[in-house]
């Protein structure tokens, strides 16, 4: 049984992974394998998410998974418990839709929403435009406290 | 659903323990191709054996490598995009090494190094730090100091003389002076109560109908005209300003950074708005706390309600701010030591950030009890700058460290900041985009050229304009109408333990410490729940009276401001190395009957002023001083002098020309999120320029006047004489550089607002540039948690008073009051004085101003007005007796 479970958690969090590996590598905002297309330029709208658009680098779902695993076990404990599960996966479906958002005019496949403006983001230095991917354009919105 | 995600946990954990190994052969591709790279081609700047660091970066250890260096982390293992160190080899964003370009298969051989997880076998040796301070000692501090007990008394003592007390407070004092023998001073007169009273309670000085009034009422019932008194001025919204100061000197309240890059905090003043107004409405001090340490996570029923509560937590966002540092972990470990000990001192009066770096060698708080607290607040995010923009988030060369706004969930209906017309904004937009540009170009051509210096001047001018423009666009919507904001912070991703550092060192990383409050504080072990952080649950104990401090601290602090010195001295300071209360009896009562009333600041307030301790004359005697110098048993009042902002407040008042209602925002929120220098806000070059144009306009003016002195406007009396070409001018020339001295000052001292006629709470305080009218009489240190102001006497604040234009303009002010509510020179002498003293000249007074006045010209407007300018720069005006 346990080993049935083992292989269905693996087999649904690769298909996770893999749904956002699916977004296209290039074209418009999207990450191209810059090294062997640009000579080590960056391409045009490659401040996309971080999970989008990747080539074959770092694109191994296990791998994936473990780097995603030591970015959401908060406590250190070598496990995740049901809240760090649960902000892994919302993470994912946020990266999900932020990807969605780019490719509807926002900016580039993969950017977070509202990231992107027009012709900005693609001309964008990475020192001058370093962004806590937390961060939204023109302000936080707050979270409203929940009732108890 | 729960087995889901049980299977899916048990699916990741297999994974887990396979990646987090370092194998025999991974080890070996480190020492044999990563690691002789990093000494030969990196450590020479980057190592601690070099005493180079450049860029904040250090290679040397494994720690320091993952944490990086001011641009972010140097390796991100599986991920080459975020690891700076591998882009820089590619010479993609940096250029490393600088001269040449590695080979191919070095560069390979790191791809595969980051790919793997970037193994790296190097153990960073770290001290282990024995505790020195054992749950023992703990349970011993808990059990025997006295600021760890509850307070325990709530009836007073009985005292001999029975009559002289008038409120609960009475008997503590007097049982204490009876013991030692003393006797309590007899009431001061009705109008020295009254002037006490008034700056006590709002900060302005009594007007005479109000001292005659009182006089009257105190020759009826004493006790029944103080309670009028004290009950009308809490009832006025000058109550909030005067008590609400109080408390933004704690809170260390500024609208700007502080430190090296003194940059603005456009919405502080939000905060200062809201203190003002929770201490007009006397909200529950219980509520006050909480709001300010968990604001974000209180459940509230409405819009203005929560926005409030965010606008509270800008307490944790305002302190000071290293925003030049280079690396963005130890900026976060400052902040988050910042917050701590700003939260424990302010609201316990206990220091736990001495244990960041060890344990406290003095109050019974282990190390691990900091980072337990520190656990509480790292699952925040605080915001303290501008948002980005729609183009990202620029910083500039010297502000390195920058932050987002919260939005408020209710937009301001009247907003203060700069709005944009659709062609300014789209203007700003292009603007942006130009420069992003003309950088690229110029980044190709400096490649091209080969000058670097120029390059990086260009450079770095390029990220300053950036910043500012992206901050300009950020805070207005599209159609350039500003949003509104706050400061304050969220909470952020799942509750998580902070790990101990040893030596407070963010690269020495210890064990990891189970969230909780500190041991000696808390009777029983507090549980945290797992999915909290814990910081709402932290308010809660604080702002409750299961905790031993916050009472006592908060009425130390009334009786303080009150009385002129604390029960307990060491305001800020209730553990080992603070004072011992001289009171503790009185202390434990108020704290008691404080929490009784709901918390009601108010009511302690009146309680103590109603009583007959606070009525007592500053009579000096001898043989009380011989026993008592320090007066700490109260057998009299102390003088106090006034504090910079009742002076200020006062001129104005007496002049006639304050204004008391509340100006909007602050001049600081004028110019957004900006750098100070100089006392100025804003770009220097503007700065400069308006300077020149001011002066430049001072000079035409004045060469206009010369102009005509001498060939127009030729009067009789000779070329010397005063009113011949000669003094005419001189006095030109003079004026002249009166005006550019005024014009340069003008815009150099533009934070002193010396025009403004508001009440100095609302003059803009920014950190190390403090208007000189507070910073002259000892204004609180706006870096630090300020609980006690110095009281000083020196020579500046006599030039001050002498020279300053704004006493000049009050003395003028209140010589034309005088001159106009009163025709006989007696009349006007006697009206000044009870003006400025509450009180009508002696005749020693009388005499000694006959004398001044004959000095002058006789009763003139100027006579009188240096007259009134005397008055204020008296001791008297400037004390309260």
């Amino acid at each position: 049984m346990r080993m049935i479970a083992t292989l269905a958690a693996t087999m649904t969090v690769t298909l996770l992974v893999s749904g956002i590996h699916a977004a296209p590598p290039e074209g418009p905002g999207g990450k191209g394998d810059r090294r062997a297309a640009s000579g080590f330029q960056r391409g045009p709208g490659q401040a996309g998410g971080r999970f989008a658009g990747r080539d074959s680098r770092g694109g191994d779902p296990t791998q994936m998974i473990s780097r995603m695993l030591q970015e959401f076990d908060q406590d250190g404990d070598q496990k995740l418990d049901i809240r760090e599960l649960t902000a892994l996966m919302t993470a994912m479906r946020d990266r999900r839709m932020g990807g969605q958002a780019g490719q509807r005019g926002q900016g580039g496949p993969g950017m977070r929403p509202g990231s992107g403006g027009p012709g900005g983001a693609s001309q964008r230095g990475r020192r001058g435009s370093q962004s806590d991917p937390n961060e939204t354009a023109g302000g936080q919105r707050p979270r409203r406290p929940t009732a108890e | 659903m729960r087995s889901f995600y049980g299977m899916m946990l048990v699916g990741v954990l297999g994974l887990t323990s396979v990646a987090s190994e370092i194998t025999p052969e991974q080890s070996k591709f480190f020492e044999t191709k990563i690691r002789p790279v990093l000494i030969k081609e990196c450590y020479g700047c980057h190592s601690n054996k070099s005493g180079n660091a450049r860029g904040g970066l250090r290679l040397d250890t494994k720690e320091l490598t993952l944490i990086g260096g001011s641009s972010g982390p140097a390796v991100v293992p599986h991920d080459l995009d975020e690891s700076l160190l591998y882009t820089a080899i590619l010479h993609e964003d940096f250029v490393m090494p600088p001269k040449r370009k590695l080979p191919a298969a070095v560069i390979a051989d790191f791809r595969e190094w980051i790919e793997m997880g970037a193994p790296d076998p190097r153990v960073s040796k770290v001290v282990e730090i024995q505790a020195t301070i054992t749950d023992e000692d703990i349970d011993e501090a808990r059990a025997n100091f006295w600021a760890f007990q509850p307070p325990q008394v709530d009836e007073p003592p009985t005292v001999e003389d029975q009559s002289w007390s008038r409120t609960a407070i009475d008997p503590f004092v007097l049982s204490k002076l009876e013991q030692s023998r003393l006797q309590p001073a007899e009431d001061a007169e009705p109008h020295k109560v009254l002037r006490r009273i008034c700056f006590d309670l709002i900060g302005l000085p009594p007007t005479p109908e109000q001292v005659d009034y009182f006089q009257a009422k105190w020759q009826q019932d004493p006790d029944a005209a103080i309670a009028m008194v004290v009950d009308r001025l809490m009832e006025m919204e000058q109550f909030g300003e005067r008590w609400g100061r109080h408390w933004l000197d704690v809170v260390r309240y500024a609208e700007s950074t502080g430190r090296e890059v003194n940059m603005t905090y456009p919405h502080a003043w939000r905060y200062r708005d809201y203190v003002i107004d929770s201490f007009n409405q006397d909200k529950p001090f219980d509520e006050f706390v909480q709001e300010q340490i968990a604001g974000d996570l209180l459940p509230t029923d409405s819009d203005e309600d929560w926005s409030e509560n965010l606008v509270a937590t800008t307490f944790l966002a305002m302190g000071s701010k290293n925003v030049n540092e280079q690396n963005r972990v130890q900026f976060a470990a400052d902040v988050l030591d910042e917050q701590i000990d700003a939260t424990t001192r302010v609201f316990l009066g206990m220091s736990v950030a001495c244990a960041r770096c060890h344990d406290h060698k003095f109050d019974a708080i282990p190390q691990t009890d900091y980072y337990a607290m520190a656990g509480l607040f790292q699952n925040m995010e605080t915001y303290w700058g501008v948002p980005p923009s729609e183009y990202g988030r620029f910083t500039s060369a010297q502000a390195k460290r920058t932050s987002s706004l919260i939005r408020l969930p209710v937009d301001d209906p009247n907003p203060f900041d700069t709005s944009y017309t659709s062609a300014e904004l789209a203007s700003l937009k292009q603007q942006l985009t130009d420069i992003q540009d003309n950088a690229a170009e110029a980044r190709r051509n400096a490649f091209a050229s080969g000058d670097q210096q120029a390059a990086l001047r260009n450079r770095l001018q390029t990220q300053n304009k950036l910043m500012e423009l992206s901050g300009k666009i950020a805070v207005v919507d599209d159609d350039g109408n500003p949003n509104s904001y706050c400061m304050g912070v969220q909470e952020i991703g799942s509750p998580r333990n902070a790990r101990r550092l040893a030596r407070g060192e963010i690269d020495q990383v210890a064990e990891v410490v189970q969230r909780g409050f500190p041991q000696v504080l808390c009777s029983t072990p507090v549980r945290i729940n797992e999915r909290t952080s814990g910081r709402l649950d932290l308010a809660r104990w604080i702002g409750s009276d299961q905790n031993t401090l916050t009472a006592r601290v908060m009425v130390n602090r009334i009786w303080q401001h009150l009385i002129g010195k604390g029960l307990v001295t060491s305001t800020e300071n209730f553990g080992v190395t603070g004072q011992f209360p001289s009171h503790p009896e009185l202390l434990d009562y108020l704290a008691i009957r404080f929490v009784d009333s709901g918390w009601s600041v108010k009511s302690v307030i009146r309680e103590v002023i109603t009583s007959r301790t606070y009525r007592m004359k500053s009579t000096f005697d001898a043989r009380h001083h011989e026993y008592d110098p320090e007066n700490a048993l109260v057998w009299r009042a102390n003088p106090r002098r006034m504090d910079a902002e009742a002076i200020r407040d006062a001129m104005l008042a007496i002049s006639g020309e304050i204004d008391l209602e509340r100006p909007r925002a602050s001049e600081v929120a004028r110019y957004g999120y900006s750098r100070v220098r100089d006392g100025a806000l804003g770009d220097p070059r503007e700065i400069a320029r308006r300077a020149a144009e001011l002066a430049g306009a001072a000079i035409r003016q004045s060469m206009g006047e010369q102009m005509r002195a001498r060939f127009v406007d030729r009067r009789p009396g000779g070329f010397n004489s005063p009113r011949g070409f000669r003094g005419r001018f001189g006095d030109s020339r003079a004026a002249t550089r009166s005006a550019i001295e005024e014009a340069t000052r003008k815009v150099s001292h533009q934070l002193d607002m010396e025009d403004a006629n508001f009440r100095s709470v609302y003059l803009p305080i920014v950190r190390d540039e403090v208007p000189r009218s507070l910073e002259v009489f000892d204004f609180a240190d706006a870096s630090s948690i300020s609980g006690t102001r110095e009281s000083s006497q020196t020579a500046n604040q006599a030039l001050y008073m002498m020279n300053n234009p704004l006493v000049i303009r009050a003395s003028d002010g209140f010589a034309k009051r005088v001159s106009q509510e009163t025709s006989r020179s007696s009349e006007q002498m006697a009206f000044a004085f009870k003006l400025a003293y509450g009180r009508p000249p002696t005749s020693a007074e009388r005499a000694a101003t006959a004398s001044f006045v004959r000095g002058f010209d006789g009763f003139s407007g100027q006579t009188l007005s240096a007259l009134c300018q005397s008055l204020f720069a008296s001791a008297e005006f400037r004390f309260v007796d």
